[in-house]
């Protein structure tokens, strides 16, 4: 009998401190890029003099969390907390 | 298939950090100092070319030495002094950004365009004088290979960094979004007020 279906990560919600620029449109393009992912929705919440805090919501079908923080490096973007997680069966 | 891949993603990686070295206005400064640097080797070969032709130096092969070496020069100091002052401005915002975000910035695009914009706009401003002292003393190199009226040659010469005077003027007309004849023209006056003064020089 094959094994059932392993959850696989569906949804990040994330807090995230960026630099202004690049700008959430460019780090929306490169989070969109990645493998599995199916949508972004990235929200302004609060804006500083030289950083704005964003929350990055990703979804797909077994999205990988390390490649999600690579970009957040690359960007020079810090994820200050992850607000939700969701593992669900394809 | 793997190779296509990789290929792909060195691509993409490449436009992500254009984007940063866009977001950092790197293209901006690169602009300021080409025409800067093309203008100051512009004039200088004017000088060099219009003492040498009031002195009665008409042998091509000294100006275009004398030429040759000056913006050579030029090109060796524009490079070294704008990559170290760039990288020391650049080091500093990210020492900044670093400091604000409490995070390390070693592994981002900022860490890496603080390195690839001093090299690029270095480069810019080194080759600048170099390129534009070249357009004006082309006829000269030719002249060291051809049998061709030296004094002849010494005019074309002039015109052709006038020309160069005029375009850099335009360019800065352009950005500026001026009158393009205007700003041209103006550049031409500076050059004409420079060679005026080196003959007065050659009077005294």
């Amino acid at each position: 009998m094959a094994d059932p279906p392993k959850p696989q990560l569906k949804k990040l919600v994330l807090d995230v401190l960026k630099p202004h620029k690049p700008s959430v449109v460019e780090l929306g393009k490169a989070l969109s890029e990645l493998e599995a992912v199916s949508s972004v929705n990235i929200t302004l919440s609060e804006v500083d003099v030289d950083t704005e805090t964003v929350r990055i919501i990703v979804e797909g079908n077994g999205l990988d969390y390390e490649e999600v923080k690579k970009v957040m490096k690359r960007f020079g973007a810090a994820i200050h907390s992850i607000d939700e997680v969701l593992y669900s069966v394809p | 298939m793997v190779g296509l891949r990789s290929l792909s993603r060195v691509l993409e990686r490449l436009r992500e950090l254009r984007a940063h070295m866009r977001a950092e206005r790197v293209d901006e400064i690169a602009r300021r100092y080409l025409i800067m640097n093309a203008f100051d080797g512009a004039l200088s070969i004017l000088s060099v070319i219009a003492s040498a032709f009031f002195v009665g130096a008409t042998d091509p092969r000294i100006i275009v030495a004398i030429g040759l070496a000056n913006c050579l020069a030029m090109g060796i100091s524009g490079f070294t002094g704008t990559f170290m002052t760039e990288r020391a401005e650049r080091m500093r915002r990210l020492r900044e950004l670093e400091s604000v975000m409490l995070t390390d910035l070693s592994e981002s695009n900022f860490n890496r365009v603080s390195l690839v914009a001093p090299i690029y706009v270095a480069f810019i401003d080194g080759m600048a004088p170099v390129l534009a002292a070249l357009i004006s003393l082309s006829p000269l190199i030719i002249a060291i290979f051809l049998p061709v009226d030296v004094i002849l040659v010494i005019q074309i010469a002039i015109a052709l960094n006038l020309a160069t005077l005029f375009a850099l003027g335009a360019f800065l007309g352009r950005v500026s979004r001026a009158n393009v004849a205007i700003s041209g023209l103006k550049m031409v006056v500076i050059g004409l007020i420079t060679a005026l003064i080196c003959v007065v020089f050659k009077a005294m």
